[in-house]
């Protein structure tokens, strides 16, 4: 009789502490979304390296009991007064908890960059260095969606302004690039942190659906139609100093920007090199999937229920839209400025591929060429802003982290 | 001058944008400056490098070019100069000359005349001055371009 009472009361312990009687409404709507995400990640094949391990970290992060993920280690109150207590999250934190160090720490978004960096060919940037112009000036987008999500707090409603710390997060998915978003968020707006993962990486994959409307309503077909000079061959010698020289030059003006431009160039360097070929490998394979796999779970994972269905998640949905868009506008109206400069000599659409996203918009600027001109073969010219935006963006992200970090 | 910029304090300190107007001007401002200002010097590197390059090439090229003369003109034994079919030497262009693509054509024509036969030797290699391209050029070069 003992054994039978001992089996009911552990068989209704297991009820009572199992997910389908502790469930909030919440908690199943995010599981909803993160299985939307997951459709989109396999179906859609949505930016899935990334996406599918962050719709998998939302659905984990939100199956109750399950207690995967600790926000209140990072973000409570006593963290925010106190600053984080290590050890509590060694000592009590699960696995998602101890590898969210690795974002909270800024360890995670570098490493990417030092696999990024392996596999960039700055050569089409060190050919044309105007294209860097292009790379700017599509960072616009980023300040411009700053000053966009700061004029909400004028309203005077709770629910729909953002601090400056947020609003400075929220314009960097305008600089298309996730690990330099993860970065800024890490540091300035932690609480945001699912949200602008999810919509920065969301808006990559939609480039080629969002950019092509916005730079044929900004370009004449004359201006579409432009074929551009072959570029020039670029020595060994300049790709080897360039990793280093930029390296240099960037961290002495922005300190802040060194962790990204820093692991970002000596990937490069790794690569131009020549003579790490074993190193270069593993940064660009292994590392950068071990690190892809752990920065994607555990940005899921922090979008929590509290923090991701608010008004202000959309809010941020829309609002990275309008970065991507204003980005993409910027980079093509500098085009269009280029051509007018150099009598016709530069095609407007390679301004677009000045959102990072490499090497999706760079592919972008072609398709959209070549449906002007089939013979016309912009993808190279468009890697050099494309490259560029890279840098931009990380300068960007170092600008505002010096602005708002301290 | 330091210790002036020093301590200049903090640059922003209110949370909400709407206490501190002039800080969210600033912001826009500086971020939009400081991007472009540190690009534009990065541009300015890379026109100086291109130049340095250029220079050191030719300097290397005159080199490379003394030797070749001076090793002509003392009598060597004959390496063999393959009897060529259809003749000549290594001689590109100068912005052409590049040892990657000399060597990759070479290759390409080493693996031909293994099939033929026949030895040829590279006399000049000059890029066609073509402006466009055809339908299997361009389906080519997208093939051979597309893992960007």
């Amino acid at each position: 009789m003992e054994i039978f009472d001992v089996f009911i009361n552990t068989i209704k312990s297991i009820i009572m502490d199992s997910g389908f009687l502790n469930i909030h409404w919440d908690q199943a709507l995010m599981l909803v979304i993160s299985f939307l995400l997951m459709y989109l990640a396999i179906v859609k094949k949505y930016e899935p390296l990334l996406l599918l391990p962050i719709a998998f970290g939302m659905m984990l992060t939100n199956i109750p009991g399950a207690q995967m993920f600790h926000p209140d280690f990072f973000t409570g109150a006593d963290a925010v007064a106190n600053g984080v207590d290590y050890g509590q999250v060694l000592h009590e934190g699960g696995l998602l908890d101890i590898l969210y160090l690795g974002v909270k720490l800024q360890i995670f978004p570098p490493l990417i960059f030092l696999g990024i960096g392996c596999m960039t060919d700055f050569g089409p940037l060190i050919a044309n260095p105007k294209s860097l112009l292009l790379g700017a000036a599509a960072q616009a987008g980023i300040f411009l969606t700053f000053l966009g999500a700061c004029m909400l707090s004028f309203t005077g409603i709770e629910q729909v302004s953002f601090t400056f710390k947020e609003a400075a997060s929220i314009g960097i998915i305008g600089g298309a690039d996730g690990p330099t978003a993860i970065f800024l968020t890490s540091a300035l707006a932690p609480d945001r942190m699912g949200s602008i993962a999810v919509a920065a990486y969301s808006y990559m994959a939609l480039v080629p659906i969002i950019q092509p409307p916005i730079m044929k309503a900004l370009t004449t077909r004359k201006e579409r139609s432009v074929v551009m000079g072959q570029l020039r061959t670029v020595s060994k010698r300049e790709k080897i100093i360039f990793p280093i020289a930029v390296t240099v030059i960037v961290a002495f003006i922005i300190p802040d920007a060194t962790p990204l431009v820093g692991m970002l160039m000596l990937g490069n360097l790794f690569r131009e090199s020549g003579v790490v070929d074993r190193l270069v490998k593993t940064a660009q394979n292994e590392l950068m999937n071990i690190i892809t796999i752990m920065l994607g779970t555990v940005v899921g994972a922090t979008a929590t229920a509290e923090n991701f269905l608010t008004v202000k998640t959309l809010l941020i949905v829309a609002l990275g839209l309008i970065a991507f868009c204003m980005g993409t506008a910027s980079g093509v109206l500098l085009g269009k400025l280029m051509y007018k400069l150099t009598g016709g000599k530069v095609n407007p659409l390679i301004g677009s591929a000045g959102v990072s996203a490499v090497p999706m918009a760079a592919r972008v600027s072609q398709m959209v060429g070549s449906k002007e001109n089939p013979s016309n073969f912009l993808l190279m010219h468009a890697m050099g802003p494309n490259v560029a935006g890279v840098i931009g963006s990380a300068v960007a992200a170092g600008v505002l982290l010096n602005i708002f970090g301290a | 001058m330091y210790e002036l910029l020093r301590n200049m304090g903090p640059l922003i300190t209110e949370e909400n944008p709407a206490d501190n107007l002039s800080g969210m001007w600033a912001t826009v401002i500086t971020g939009l400056v400081v991007v472009f200002v540190i690009l534009c010097l990065l541009i300015g590197f890379l026109y100086l490098l291109g130049l340095a390059t250029k220079g050191i090439d030719k300097v290397v090229k005159a080199r490379d070019d003394k030797k070749k003369t001076k090793n002509a003109a003392a009598p060597t034994p004959a390496v063999t100069a393959p009897a060529a079919a259809a003749p000549v030497v290594m001689e590109a262009d100068e912005d052409e000359n590049d040892e990657e693509i000399i060597a990759v054509i070479a290759a390409a024509i080493a693996a031909y005349s293994a099939e033929d036969g026949k030895q040829y030797v590279i006399k000049k290699i000059k890029r066609k001055a073509d402006k466009t391209r055809s339908d299997w050029g361009s389906a080519g070069v997208f093939e051979n371009t597309r893992p960007f």
